[in-house]
């Protein structure tokens, strides 16, 4: 009995070891972001969405985010989901309100693939590293009906990193610009493609099976369709030659 | 049947001879757009060497160049996972008491060394800091001067780090 109270003793000890140890670490803002395609497309009167991934994996403090929307095209509406809303936190007890779009909490880094991922959050492959859970925003954009086709627009998603519980003079803050190109393209799905020449008429492709190309075979067509007349004339005088012979 | 056969090879011979320079266009060499997103990875930690925030404890009117409690201030690293080099920019917020007390926020100033002689006015806009390339960091102090017969209370700023 004695020798199980001791070794109880020793494992108590072991698991309070690194308690201490990490409330004595500095510290550590992070500040961690990929992001998707920043080339998009949209149809007149459409929407579309760019994806902004958070984590973190480097930092011991929850990373507060705000995003909005620094720069668009008037007329656009450009949105981001999580939209900002309010988050009510304990800091060291005392009760604290943060509007954020989102937060992001510290997370293991995992040597594979997570399985199962918890609501709300999302799978991270981070290069090199591994893999973490995190989360995601969404920057939604809609066009008008009435925007150009070919016409792009920028779109620059402001986000400011925040973290609480900072008791100094000056508290500290990231800040990082997401940037998007969107162009408006045509709703048909089908390719199409018009070399327009000087007197204004065009050659048109469609999914690649050209008029152009077509044109291309005109000779094989045209050679074929003559040895087929020369075929049958031979054929024919020789069948008129045999019914002669026959009489 | 001689005439017929004699026929036909000529008719080959000629639709052959039209269809070879397209049948050789089509099987020559064709270019393919072939297209990928690489995802742009952006993970930046600042470490506070002190407490958390910037501490310059109980300062009296007219101090000058107060170091920040921690030396250095704060060191920013770039994480091994970015694909792209981290632009360091930085600018503060006048410190206010929240009241009707203020004062400038280029009483505060920063350098990469332990310097003030070379040290740089804080700004109300971003002023470049450093360019951070994948698993480098850099370190920040911070100084702070107190204007002569500023009011007795408790100032707050923000300092903000772009990092892009």
């Amino acid at each position: 009995m004695k020798k199980i109270c001791l070794f109880a003793l020793a494992a108590l000890l072991l698991l309070a070891l690194p308690l201490p140890a990490y409330a004595d670490e500095p510290a550590k803002y992070n500040f961690a972001s990929a992001q998707g395609d920043k080339e998009l497309t949209v149809t007149p009167g459409g929407e579309v969405r760019g994806d902004l991934y958070f984590y973190n994996i480097d930092g011991n403090r929850i990373t507060h985010l705000n995003l909005e929307v620094g720069q668009a095209p008037d007329n656009w509406e450009v949105a981001v989901e999580p939209p900002l809303s309010e988050t009510q936190v304990l800091i060291s007890g005392l009760p604290v309100t943060v509007a954020e779009n989102l937060y992001v909490e510290p997370w293991e880094l995992l040597s594979e693939e997570p399985q199962t991922v918890p609501e709300g959050m999302v799978s991270i492959k981070v290069p090199g590293r591994g893999y973490t859970l995190g989360k995601l925003a969404q920057v939604v954009i809609r066009v008008p009906e009435s925007v150009a086709l070919g016409s792009t627009g920028e779109i620059t998603i402001a986000a400011e990193a925040s973290w609480l519980g900072q008791t100094g003079a000056a508290a500290v803050k990231q800040a990082r610009d997401f940037e998007f190109t969107v162009t408006v393209v045509s709703e048909s799905e089908e390719f199409t493609e018009v070399i327009v020449g000087e007197d204004g008429s065009g050659t048109v492709s469609t999914n690649g099976a050209t008029q152009a190309a077509v044109a291309r075979w005109w000779p094989a067509l045209i050679g074929g369709a003559a040895a087929a007349i020369i075929a049958g004339v031979v054929v024919s005088r020789r069948r008129a030659a045999k019914k002669r012979a026959l009489r | 049947m001689k005439k017929l056969l004699i026929s036909l090879a000529v008719v080959g011979v000629l639709v052959g001879l039209m269809a070879a320079p397209v049948m050789a266009e089509d099987v020559g060499e064709v270019g393919k757009t072939a297209s990928v997103t690489v995802n742009a990875y952006k993970s930046v930690t600042v470490t506070d060497n002190g407490s958390p925030g910037l501490d310059f404890g109980s300062l009296t009117p007219g101090t000058e160049d107060e170091p920040e409690a921690a030396s250095p201030s704060l060191t920013i690293a770039a994480a091994v996972e970015n694909n792209g080099n981290v632009a360091v920019s930085i600018k503060g917020t006048d410190f206010s008491d929240g009241g009707s007390n203020s004062f400038d926020i280029e009483n505060a100033t920063w350098n990469t060394s332990d310097e003030t002689g070379s040290d740089q006015d804080m700004l109300e806009t971003y002023a470049p800091v450093g360019t951070l390339p994948a698993s480098t960091s850099l370190s920040i102090y911070h100084w702070l001067s107190i204007p002569g017969g500023q009011a007795a209370a408790s100032y707050t700023s923000t300092f903000t780090y772009k990092t892009e």
